[in-house]
């Protein structure tokens, strides 16, 4: 068939070719082929280089190794049993009866979520650790000696708290989506409140909790600075390979790599496996009439306002633990009664570097990840071809890769010319970007799967040329999409660790790096004042975004 | 300035699926022309490559002398109105209206004064500086209409501009639609599948189907004269008969209905032989009931009272199904389910399609499709 004049945008390469063709190129460069490298690494033998599975087999041939896998399934698994178990009724009774200081409790658990769980963890030392103030507290003044916080039992508690608000906010938004009517209908049709919530609208947001879930499992299974803080003998695969890669203990990059291949595979696993079911069951649900929240009295009041406070208490009571710590006085590295400043001077006069790295190599970030994830976002929905699906997979890819191991990948590939990187900024910017990115990536696609294609079609055809339709017409309505994914990178890079204790040199130290080594070498206070600036930092983005976006919602 | 269009041969697929096999039709000048069909008939397809969001594999479309195939889209001159409206949400009502303007360049004063203009035109000027995201679907529009055409395009595109409203604002927007367009005559391509907006706004319909255009005609003609049973079906309802002409002496014929009801017409080509099997296609309200057991029998079986007319579902002797409408007035006699009535048909408002070809065989009814066999001027 002769084919007529190719018309406008849609046959010649433009603008959003080369920008598919780099973005593509890009991520190919630094995820794509530092995870090959990683995989290779895996399967090489440390002294020669040849190939070889005795990685492999040294793994899952000792008790020790073996039981780090088990010992992170275990703990995971329990983690991610116990938040559906907080998360779903929390989501439930927030939006069907009336809560008093609903919005204060869902800005709470928001920030509790953005804070690293190390701090978490490093909070839960303060209060009940060997030298726990409520610990020595209770010693002291009942002679009750607390059970330990430390190992299985303390890693578990900490990554309950720190990630039920993940599923909290996952069903919260899939009840909201969900019209009155379907529990109208229930109830008409005889089914009492119970019938309805455990028949009819549970298994309705089913998948939504799958999803969540994984969330948990993936960050629970790939955080290193929580099990290394608070788990002691309990070594999980994280901390194994942190300690394979960089320990004192004549560690081997290549087992380090091949322990990362599993982890990634139990991860992808996991991954795939909830994709499928959430694709064989999905719910289309948009409410026209949202479920009205009801007035609930009586005991039953009484006992859904106990369980939310308590559970928002005990989820931000690291947060205020952390603030009160930094205001106490010290001597050295050891408190004292009566409170002080000593820990703020102490980090201003030591430690501003890590401080003013975080911001400047957090706008940095934040500036590429907002630029490549707009464009890459319109590329995906808009100019959708086979590049533009790799490249999905690709922006998917950071879900599933614990931070270590991105790290890891990174250092080893990017450790000799022609792209010597190890020790630059660069290289922890570039990892940040593409550890971060798919947030923003994900939530400017979603808004632009919502809003109608015809408005740069009319523009184009009142006489805009394409690059001007999508200025001044599809970038401004994408805004608060853009801007919600960004904040939420931006929240998360500067309070990245994982990656970054890998990548970091003593120059480059950001301060959630900072806080952990304070907290390693036992200097409490000044962990707290940074803990504190770091949170405070976190909190003010957050409100700065509320009131940009004017929302309290965010969406993670 | 408006100009006429003229789209020759144009053909459209989609891999190996055709939705266009060859199409051609002439808009004339200052006329308002609807694409009437079903969903998926190829009638968006063909405005939206008018439009130059979807490429002219083959065939050409001109503005006036102007071939627009490689002109790119922001440089043809049009306006258009979406289905979904397609209002800026960044921008306020009246920054809406003048985008067009911007992008020609029309100095900032008179893009103003043009903008006011239009917009008291359409009865916006009130929400001027208003963002768009609380404004109704009918003002929104309204905007849009505007804002197709404040910038004096040479010809008006829309694209179901009334689909997304309710029944009430459907028929507002409507007449919004119809003013204007009358008034500033510029050439104006509608796209719809709802026939009754169609009959009411087009100077002229173009009744698509599979990506074929079927007939070509005022609103009138399509109505009563369809070209074929795709045209009747399509275009409110029709009762459908299997007939036999018995005889037919220069178009003084004779055709005997399904049941051995038979009648006079004096429509019927003069070629068509007696014996030939016909389709008679009788709307509702063209039959007359008889008082006396004679005509077209049927049994009723559902009675619908709609107001200004009562609608009957009937069936006749061998079980098919036919509706009858009635007007509605206080004199007119009600009748009950399982009823049995008489009917005769109003031999003028029959219309007679060949059993096979599904075509038209009254006289002088012509498609009027370019490109078709018979496309001369009908002789009556």
């Amino acid at each position: 068939m002769s084919s007529a004049a190719p018309s406008l945008k849609f046959r010649r390469p433009d603008f959003w070719s080369w920008t598919t063709l780099a973005a593509f190129l890009a991520f190919g460069l630094f995820l794509v082929y530092p995870l090959v490298t990683l995989i290779v690494w895996g399967f090489q033998d440390a002294e020669t280089g040849a190939w070889t599975l005795d990685n492999f087999t040294k793994f899952f041939g000792r008790d020790y190794y073996r039981n780090a896998l088990v010992n992170s399934m275990v703990v995971t698994l329990v983690v991610t049993f116990w938040t559906v178990i907080i998360a779903v009724p929390m989501a439930y009774f927030v939006t069907r009866f009336t809560v008093k200081f609903q919005r204060t409790i869902d800005v709470l658990i928001i920030i509790s979520l953005l804070s690293p769980p190390f701090i978490g963890a490093y909070a839960w030392i303060l209060l009940f650790g060997r030298a726990g103030i409520v610990t020595r507290f209770l010693s002291d003044t009942v002679g009750f000696e607390m059970p330990s916080i430390y190992g299985f039992n303390g890693i578990a508690m900490v990554f309950v708290l720190k990630l039920f608000p993940y599923l909290y906010l996952y069903a919260c938004g899939a009840l909201r989506k969900m019209d009155a009517s379907i529990g109208e209908a229930s109830e008409s049709l005889g089914a009492t409140a119970w019938a309805t919530a455990t028949k009819v609208i549970l298994p309705v947001i089913v998948p939504t909790i799958l999803a969540g879930s994984v969330i948990v499992f993936m960050r629970a299974i790939a955080d290193y600075g929580t099990p290394q803080l608070i788990g002691e003998g309990y070594t999980v695969l994280p901390v194994l390979i942190y300690n394979e890669f960089i320990g004192e203990t004549g560690g081997s990059s290549n087992f380090a790599a091949a322990i990362s291949i599993i982890l990634m595979a139990i991860a992808g696993l996991v991954f795939w496996v909830q994709n499928w079911l959430g694709n064989r069951r999905k719910f289309l649900m948009s409410a026209l009439n949202p479920m009205k929240r009801r007035q609930l009295t009586g005991p039953k009041n009484w006992a859904v306002h106990a369980f939310l406070y308590l559970v928002v208490f005990v989820a931000t009571l690291p947060q205020l633990t952390v603030v009160y710590t930094s205001f106490l006085k010290t001597r050295g590295v050891i408190f004292v009664p009566g409170f002080s400043l000593d820990s703020y001077r102490q980090v201003l006069d030591g430690m501003l570097t890590p401080i003013i790295n975080t911001f400047v190599f957090g706008l940095m970030a934040i500036i590429i990840i907002v630029v490549v994830g707009v464009l890459v976002a319109y590329v995906s929905v808009r100019r959708a071809n086979i590049l533009t699906r790799v490249l999905d997979l690709f922006i998917m890819f950071p879900y599933v890769i614990p931070g270590a191991v991105l790290g890891i990948t990174m250092l080893l590939t990017f450790n000799s010319p022609p792209l010597m990187l190890a020790g630059t900024v660069a290289i922890l910017v570039i990892m940040y970007v593409v550890r971060r990115i798919p947030y923003t990536v994900r939530s400017s696609a979603a808004i632009l799967h919502q809003i109608n294609p015809n408005i740069e079609e009319a523009a184009v055809s009142l006489g805009a040329s394409p690059m001007k339709a999508f200025w001044k017409v599809t970038l401004p309505a994408m805004m608060p999409g853009v801007l919600s994914g960004a904040i939420l990178s931006w929240v998360t890079v500067i309070n990245e660790l994982s990656s970054t204790l890998i990548l970091y040199t003593g120059k480059t130290a950001t301060m959630s790096v900072a806080i952990f080594t304070e907290v390693m070498r036992a200097s409490y206070g000044t962990a707290a004042a940074l803990s504190t600036i770091l949170t405070v930092t976190t909190v003010l983005s957050l409100l700065l975004f509320f009131k940009l976006s004017d929302s309290d919602d965010i969406n993670v | 300035m408006s100009v006429p269009i003229s789209i020759r041969n144009i053909t459209k697929k989609y891999g190996d699926t055709v939705v266009i096999p060859d199409l051609s039709a002439d808009i004339h000048d200052g006329e308002f022309f609807t694409l009437l069909g079903p969903s998926g008939c190829g009638k968006t397809t063909l405005l939206r490559m008018i439009a130059g969001f979807i490429d002219i594999q083959r065939g050409t479309i001109a503005f006036g002398d102007q071939v627009i195939n490689d002109v790119p889209v922001n440089k043809r001159d049009y306006g258009m109105v979406f289905q979904n409206y397609a209002i800026f949400p960044s921008m306020t009502v009246e920054k809406n209206v003048m985008f067009g303007l911007e992008n020609r360049h029309v100095p900032k004063a008179e893009a103003q004064r043009r903008t006011e203009q239009m917009l008291a035109q359409v009865k916006m000027e009130h929400l001027a500086k208003r963002f768009p995201e609380n404004l109704s679907g009918g003002q929104q529009q309204r905007i849009a209409l505007a804002r197709a055409i404040v910038i004096n395009p040479q010809v008006l595109l829309m694209d179901e501009p009334l689909s997304n409203l309710d029944a009430k604002l459907r028929i507002e927007i409507r007449q919004v639609i119809a003013d204007i367009q009358r008034e500033i005559a510029i050439t104006t391509v509608y796209v719809t599948h709802d026939q009754e907006e169609a009959l009411s706004v087009s100077d002229r319909i173009a009744v698509m189907n599979h990506g074929v255009i079927q007939q070509v005609a005022s609103p009138e003609s399509i109505y009563r004269r369809p070209f074929n049973q795709f045209v009747a079906g399509f275009i409110g309802h029709s009762n459908s008969f299997d007939a036999v002409v018995v005889e037919n002496v220069g178009g003084q014929a004779t055709v005997r209905l399904e049941g051995g009801y038979t009648f006079a017409i004096d429509v019927l080509r003069r070629d068509v032989a007696p014996g030939t099997h016909v389709i008679v296609s009788v709307r509702p309200e063209d039959f007359t009931v008889h008082d006396s057991p004679s005509g077209l029998s049927g049994r009723v079986r559902l009675r619908q009272f709609l107001g200004s007319h009562v609608q009957y579902n009937l069936d006749n002797d061998s079980g098919r199904e036919f509706l009858l409408n009635q007007s509605a007035d206080f004199g007119t006699r009600l009748f009950q389910p399982g009823d049995v009535i008489h009917l005769g048909v109003d031999s003028r408002a029959v219309n007679i399609f060949d059993a096979t070809t599904s075509e038209t065989l009254v006289e002088g009814v012509l498609s009027n499709v370019i490109g078709s066999p018979v496309t001369e001027v009908p002789a009556s």
